[in-house]
């Protein structure tokens, strides 16, 4: 299966609209809430200037918590067109290939069974979970060489099993339902700002990555033996980004847990736009990315507010018909 | 003979007891417009990829301008070997210059190589590869709207970009038309005396092999059987010993130098289907 996008808009207005659209979200999203703030309010708080209520909810909650889903959509966005690119599969994401499972797993096992450990823990033992299931899915799709088809279809399997392990350790803790089910769905419910540097590192490393790797994955979009015959050792390329995504998943589940769709989607609405250069597909898909979870968010909390629901169903609720879409048109 | 490019030192390739290639040795010197012919599963594409060092044999060696291909680095072999997949596939959405810049990956090195780099060196092979390969006016075509002579010839393109001393092709006429298969064959028999492009081809058209290569090597049961000009290797006895069939070799018509003509016989099977190797031929 080869992926494919039409060209339709040129990539640098492709990029600033996207940012654009970003700021546009945070803007929206960081005054709407439980309580409505007005433009006025809005910068009022974030100058630090209106009274004291309105200065708490805009710093302590509201943006911290656009940071964070930025920051998360961001990172799947772009591990979702990493992995999209290296498996030359349109199905592939970080949720679909089990990375965001296996980070599930360590992230769960951390809070049920050391609730006390350091913040730090939770990203790093998250990355090393995804890069662990990433490892199994290789393994297990290893013969000679990785055939896209079998990596995609070992994902869903090692998918499938690590999130049944996640879930039964939950049932066995005395977890609080709403906690469960809003890591297992995936959501911002309560990240602050504490979240924001313990994922940072890895924002930074996966976006280093990305860069390095996007003109190989354009290269390797010619098939194996073709990079090859250029000089490409393919193997190595394919390990840098399945690591790269790993940790970029892998943190974003520690701060959100297990949010489906966000990598499937934004990759492919890039490639929609710009076409399928790596060079605009992966910081677009970072952008597109981070503006569907701020938005998602934003409605999470707002829809019935003030009570919050996950932001993880409702990017499954767009995700799921879209993603029905693309295979109808597609193949 | 001319400098030799690429060579082979008793080349075997047997993954997990099965035996591909048994023992090969060739030299490929500089200026050789090769075919190699032989039936289906005879070990050519194999061949071919242990050539670009895309394979790693089993055993024996693979030389490059003399040094050994596995001690090099695989870009510096990449500068020196193109090696072109049977029926490579791109983006439909990729125009033919974009592809053709692909080729200059292997000469980029630091920062150059994430971010393309575009020297005036990778701009003039560029240019020069899409005029040699007569895609020049199609440069801002996308592949999806051109033909399959077309698309195969943007991929040529995409080889001569790389400037490497030898083209290793496998079956560049494969699932072209006539008319294409050889506009391809001239292009690459115009290549070869214009510009001294050295190439080796997997073909299965023996007429083409006959008409456009200088030089035929016969490989069966992963053996080269037999190897020399094409009037000393397409002769009736050794092409029905090696494809089984019985074949009648007719002389060519004097404007294409006599060169020899193939015309299979049907129905009759020759006794001997792919004779055992070594064969006392060089």
């Amino acid at each position: 299966m080869l992926i494919a996008g039409r060209r339709r808009i040129p990539p640098a207005p492709a990029l600033v609209g996207a940012a654009a659209a970003l700021l546009g979200a945070a803007a929206i999203a960081v005054s709407l809430g439980a309580v409505r703030l007005s433009v006025g309010e809005v910068a009022e708080g974030l100058l630090d200037s209106g009274d004291d209520t309105t200065r708490r909810i805009v710093w302590q909650l509201r943006v911290p918590r656009v940071l964070a889903a930025a920051l998360v959509g961001g990172h799947l966005g772009i591990a979702g067109a990493l992995l999209q690119g290296v498996t030359r599969n349109p199905l592939a994401d970080p949720h679909i290939l089990g990375f965001s499972s296996g980070a599930g797993v360590v992230a769960v096992a951390l809070v049920v069974w050391a609730p006390g450990s350091p913040g730090a823990l939770a990203p790093a033992g998250a990355f090393a979970g995804s890069l662990l299931s990433a490892a199994v899915v290789y393994a297990l799709a290893w013969r000679g060489g990785i055939s896209p088809v079998r990596f995609a279809l070992s994902g869903v399997a090692v998918a499938a099993l690590f999130t049944a392990l996640s879930a039964a350790a939950i049932s066995l803790s005395d977890l609080f339902t709403q906690a469960a089910l809003s890591f297992l769905v995936g959501g911002l419910i309560g990240a602050g700002w504490d979240d924001l540097p313990r994922i940072a590192p890895y924002t930074l490393a996966g976006a280093l990555a990305a860069v390095g790797l996007a003109r190989a994955l354009n290269v390797l979009a010619l098939g194996d033996d073709v990079a090859r015959g250029l000089g490409m050792r393919v193997e190595r390329v394919r390990l840098g980004a399945v690591a790269a995504a790993a940790a970029l998943t892998g943190s974003a589940v520690a701060v959100s847990g297990i949010l489906a769709f966000v990598g499937l989607v934004a990759p492919h609405a890039a490639r929609l736009l710009v076409g399928g250069d790596h060079r605009f597909v992966l910081p677009l898909s970072g952008l597109l990315g981070a503006t569907l979870l701020v938005l998602a968010d934003t409605a999470a909390r707002t829809i019935w507010a003030p009570a919050e629901i996950p932001a993880g169903i409702l990017t499954a609720i767009v995700g799921a018909p879209v993603l029905l879409l693309l295979i109808r048109t597609r193949t | 003979m001319s400098r030799p490019l690429l060579a082979l030192d008793d080349v075997r390739w047997s993954p997990r007891g099965r035996e591909v290639l048994r023992g090969i040795t060739l030299t490929i010197g500089e200026g050789e417009l090769v075919a190699l012919i032989g039936p289906t599963g005879s070990g050519k594409t194999t061949l071919l990829r242990i050539l670009g060092r895309l394979l790693r044999p089993t055993s024996g060696r693979v030389l490059i301008a003399g040094r050994d291909a596995w001690s090099l680095d695989p870009r510096q072999v990449a500068r020196r070997v193109a090696f072109l997949p049977q029926s490579p596939e791109a983006s439909p959405d990729l125009t033919v210059a974009e592809l053709v810049w692909h080729g200059r990956y292997p000469h980029h090195q630091g920062l150059a190589r994430p971010f393309g780099g575009a020297r005036p060196s990778d701009r003039a092979a560029v240019e020069a590869a899409l005029h040699q390969a007569g895609v020049a006016d199609l440069r801002a075509a996308r592949l999806g709207e051109l033909s399959g002579g077309e698309q195969r010839r943007a991929w040529i393109a995409l080889v001569l970009a790389q400037e490497a001393e030898v083209l290793l092709l496998d079956e560049p006429t494969a699932f072209l038309d006539i008319g294409h298969q050889l506009e391809l064959l001239t292009l690459l028999r115009r290549l070869n005396e214009e510009h001294g492009t050295t190439t080796v081809m997997a073909l299965h058209d023996l007429a083409y092999a006959g008409s456009h290569a200088t030089r035929v090597a016969a490989l069966s049961r992963g053996a080269i059987f037999a190897d020399g000009p094409p009037g000393h290797v397409l002769t009736s006895e050794r092409l029905s010993a090696l494809y089984g069939v019985a074949v009648t070799v007719l002389a060519g018509p004097a404007e294409a130098a006599g060169l020899p003509i193939v015309v299979p016989e049907p129905g009759a099977r020759h006794p001997r289907r792919g004779p055992e190797p070594p064969h006392p031929d060089g």
